[in-house]
């Protein structure tokens, strides 16, 4: 009925006093949409959100914001990962917003121009199965070692945070390095599945012995009780550090609502929010200090984090893509 | 064909085509135009140069077309097989098993697709059953392959073929096999004179069977192997390249016109050899061996492309309390999915039918259905973008854009050419003479249309509402991109919890869709019964 009344207003374009925002979350349905209906109960504000395929993750309303430019209709652009969201700043398609609610956070997990800001993280993790692994690997060089050839899975890296970790390292260790890693990857034949929670799925069932994906979905496993572990890889001195991919929310330029997106994006960034994040079963990791999360859930200052600039990373995505493309897609 | 037109039927036809412009031909236009332009709105080949200097595409677009070939051959030795098998049956026994075969054209691909991980996966319910029983784990073929889309797509297309071949079959006059078998053996009668009979309408279906082959995204997505429409969408989808999108929609676009010719050129004019008498019923074998092998093995067919499958989303779907959180989650999409189905539909038949009669009264519709074919052959990514940029405007259109308007036009304008062809097929069968009197006794047009022309082929234009419910139910791809915030499609929402992989929810929304699907199916068939009744006075 609620839906019902909201377009009966888009259709006759009447101005009420109901006021609306629209946003674009690319964060699974189950863990937004609980936040955004409380935002509407604090602040009155009808919130109407698209929420991304699955298949295709973050891209689809990438490309979706980016095709709808010459009239916004969003307002929001919730992602839940960064390197896509830069790459809708270099394309024009958001608004410079600095929000109070953002001072807390890392300057390295946000735009110095106040174009997005990173919140409630997660990190590119090894899964392993319990039963079949008894040491597991502990870097993602370990991956290309004999004893797990054909033992290996990850997300198709096309899109996602999957994508994202590919394109952090070819920004990290340059195009060279990184083409012989893939390459030596597949030849050791590591599994492509559809997404992180396919290797969450097939590790856990000992499908595969050890896989590559995010904090929540590892976590999703052990809270559901399956032989399954995860660590965060590349943890030594000497190591490269795991990649901690923050959601970012940012304000659409040109947005129909930019005040009720403003409200929006001071609520997403409060210390609420990130500490309900982190109390979901995807534990998505506090960025800001001032959160009091669960004893279960890891803190930022207690990863060694992978030294890439996201921007370095978003400038990669493109050439990874085609290169993930031309080697992993069957 | 009458060669009257009285102004308000011209006046009519001139406002149809404006909304079928708007509707159909504005969004394949806008998406062209785009993919033709650079950022700076200048004219710009350079899609379509990258597209032509890209070998690797290129050698996809072959591997497709020999996945979409693979499928054909597949679907036209089941499909003519089975439905000779039929023939040999008890006529209603025949009836009964050619209905039931609609029951796999009806589950979405994806569906199927989803249905045969869950069954025959790695980890299926077969490999389960089997590791149980032997004890010990048992390896399974994977599905994750060329075999896997090849299988998934024959078990999902190949009713088309069958009901190609029984309509054929029921015209085909058995007086021509009586006179050749005279002088020739029975191998050279079939070769020379049954097969060139039969092979126009059992082609004609193949080369449709060909084109959704070489459509089909969903399925290869799913399991995971890079198909050219798999291609086009991760243009779009990781590389953020719309105009590369569109231009990649191209070769599928003229593939399928070049389809569409061959069967006008060449299969068309041969369908009218089939005289159109029935077979003889006292023509059937009825030694039991005959009899049971027939039943045997269409009866094991149905059971492979069917039973199977929805018996494997039917216990994956259990207990009866997932039904209750499927319906609590997912109430609201069902429902849009409803009403867009319900609304796409009633547009497409108002669209082919009233096309189809001033078509035939001699108006410039007649030349609409080709482009609803472009634009069936258009990608939905590609339709997508189109609706984007056509409708997505601080202008009044943005009314549409902003609700659940443009998500019935992305269905209208995908499918209406299914509607189109077979209006137009239903009306052409309609002798012209039908309406000579009423047209001499004065009686307006829309009278004649509504009383005299409608109710003849009721039968066929309920088929017809049938088939675009089924296909606007199932809409995905353009959905997807332009589905307005606050609102999701039914296929979406499974859509995107599938691939989180299959669980009990999953396939309890899976068993929803299909029961939807079936359910309008089954009234389709039987409200056309009814308008069959009625047209022949109830003889």
């Amino acid at each position: 009925m609620k839906r019902i009344l909201v377009t009966c207003i888009l259709l006759l374009s009447v101005v009420g006093s109901t006021e609306q925002v629209v946003v674009y979350t690319a964060l699974d349905e189950l863990y937004s949409r609980p936040i955004l209906d409380r935002f509407t109960r604090e602040t009155g504000i009808e919130v109407l959100a698209a929420y991304d395929e699955e298949a295709s993750k973050t891209t689809g309303l990438v490309n979706r914001i980016l095709a709808e430019r010459a009239r916004p209709r969003a307002d929001v652009f919730w992602n839940n990962e960064v390197a896509q969201t830069i790459v809708l700043k270099t394309k024009g398609a958001l608004a410079a917003y600095a929000s109070p609610a953002a001072e807390p956070y890392p300057a390295s997990m946000k735009d110095p121009e106040h174009y997005w800001t990173g919140f409630a993280a997660r990190a590119r993790v090894i899964i392993y199965n319990t039963d079949l692994v008894a040491a597991p690997p502990t870097s993602l060089l370990d991956f290309l070692k004999p004893e797990w050839k054909g033992k290996a899975a990850i997300g198709k890296p096309l899109f996602g945070t999957t994508a994202t970790h590919a394109a952090a390292l070819f920004a990290l260790w340059g195009d060279e390095r990184a083409n012989d890693f893939f390459a030596r990857l597949k030849a050791n034949e590591v599994a492509v599945l559809s997404g992180n929670a396919q290797v969450r799925d097939q590790v856990a069932r000992g499908e595969y012995a050890v896989g590559l994906t995010d904090t929540d979905d590892a976590n999703g496993a052990i809270a559901d009780g399956l032989p399954a572990k995860w660590l965060f890889p590349d943890q030594g001195a000497e190591d490269m550090g795991t990649l901690v991919i923050p959601n970012t929310v940012a304000l659409i330029h040109g947005g129909p609502n930019p005040e009720a997106g403003k409200k929006l994006i001071d609520f997403l960034l409060s210390a609420e929010v990130e500490a309900e994040l982190a109390r979901t079963r995807a534990i998505q990791i506090p960025l800001n200090p001032e959160v009091d999360a669960p004893e279960s859930v890891p803190r930022l200052g207690t990863i060694k984090t992978m030294n890439v600039s996201f921007e370095s990373v978003a400038g990669k995505m493109p050439v990874t893509a085609e290169y993930m493309r031309d080697v992993f897609l069957r | 064909m009458s060669a009257a037109q009285p102004f308000s039927l011209r006046a009519a036809g001139y406002a149809a085509t404006l909304l079928y412009l708007l509707i159909v031909v504005f969004p394949v236009a806008a998406a062209l135009l785009h993919s033709l332009t650079s950022d700076a709105g200048a004219l710009s080949l350079a899609a379509y140069a990258d597209l032509l200097g890209s070998g690797r595409e290129w050698l996809l677009l072959v591997r497709s077309g020999l996945v979409a070939l693979a499928v054909a051959a597949g679907c036209v030795v089941l499909g003519v097989s089975y439905a000779v098998a039929t023939q040999a049956l008890p006529p209603w026994a025949g009836r009964a098993l050619r209905y039931a075969a609609f029951v796999p054209f009806a589950v979405p691909p994806y569906l199927h697709a989803t249905a045969w991980v869950a069954l025959a996966g790695t980890r299926g319910l077969l490999a389960q059953a089997l590791s149980a029983l032997l004890g010990r784990p048992v390896a399974v073929p994977d599905f994750y392959n060329t075999g896997g889309v090849i299988f998934v797509l024959t078990m999902a297309y190949f009713p088309v073929v069958v009901c190609a071949t029984a309509a054929a079959l029921a015209r085909y006059d058995v007086r021509f096999d009586e006179a050749a078998r005279f002088n020739l053996t029975r191998w050279l009668a079939f070769r020379r004179i049954t097969l060139p009979l039969l092979a126009p309408p059992i082609l004609a279906s193949a080369l449709l069977v060909l084109v959704l082959s070489l459509l089909s995204f969903a399925v290869p997505s799913l399991l995971q192997v890079n198909l050219y429409t798999v291609e086009i969408y991760s243009h779009f989808q990781a590389f953020y390249d719309m105009r590369s999108a569109i231009a990649r929609a191209l070769p599928l676009v003229v593939f399928g016109l070049a389809m569409a010719a061959v069967y006008r050129a060449r299969l068309k004019p041969r369908l009218a050899w089939l005289s159109g008498r029935q077979r003889s019923a006292t023509h059937r074998d009825t030694r039991a061996t005959v009899l049971f092998a027939a039943l045997l093995y269409c009866a094991s067919l149905l059971l492979l492309a069917a039973g199977l499958p929805l018996l494997a989303l039917l216990v994956h779907s259990l207990p009866l309390s997932n039904y209750i959180e499927a319906w609590a989650t997912a109430r609201g999409e069902i429902l849009a999915s409803l009403g867009i189905a319900a609304a796409a539909t009633s547009i497409m038949l108002a669209f082919a039918s009233f096309g189809a009669y001033a078509a035939r009264r001699g108006s410039r519709l007649a030349a609409t259905p080709h482009l609803s074919l472009v634009a069936f052959l258009v990608s939905g990514p590609a339709l997508g973008i189109g609706l984007i940029l056509a409708w997505n405007h601080p202008d009044p259109r943005h009314w549409v854009y902003d609700t659940l308007a443009v998500v019935v036009i992305a269905c209208v304008a995908h499918y209406l050419f299914v509607a189109h062809y077979a209006a137009r097929a239903a009306m052409h069968a309609l002798h012209v003479s039908i309406e000579e009197p009423a047209q001499l006794a004065g009686v307006p047009w829309p009278r004649q249309f509504t009383r005299l022309v409608l109710p003849l082929i009721a039968p066929q234009i309920f088929l017809i509402a049938g088939l675009s419910f089924v296909l606007a139910f199932g809409e995905l791809d353009a959905a997807v991109l332009v589905c307005p915030p606050g609102w999701t499609t039914l296929p979406v929402r499974l859509y995107t919890l599938m691939h989180y992989g299959p669980s009990s929810l999953v396939s309890a929304l899976s068993v929803i869709t299909i029961a939807i699907v079936l359910a309008a199916g089954a009234a389709a068939a039987a409200l056309a019964k009814l308008a069959q009744g009625r047209a022949h006075g109830g003889h």
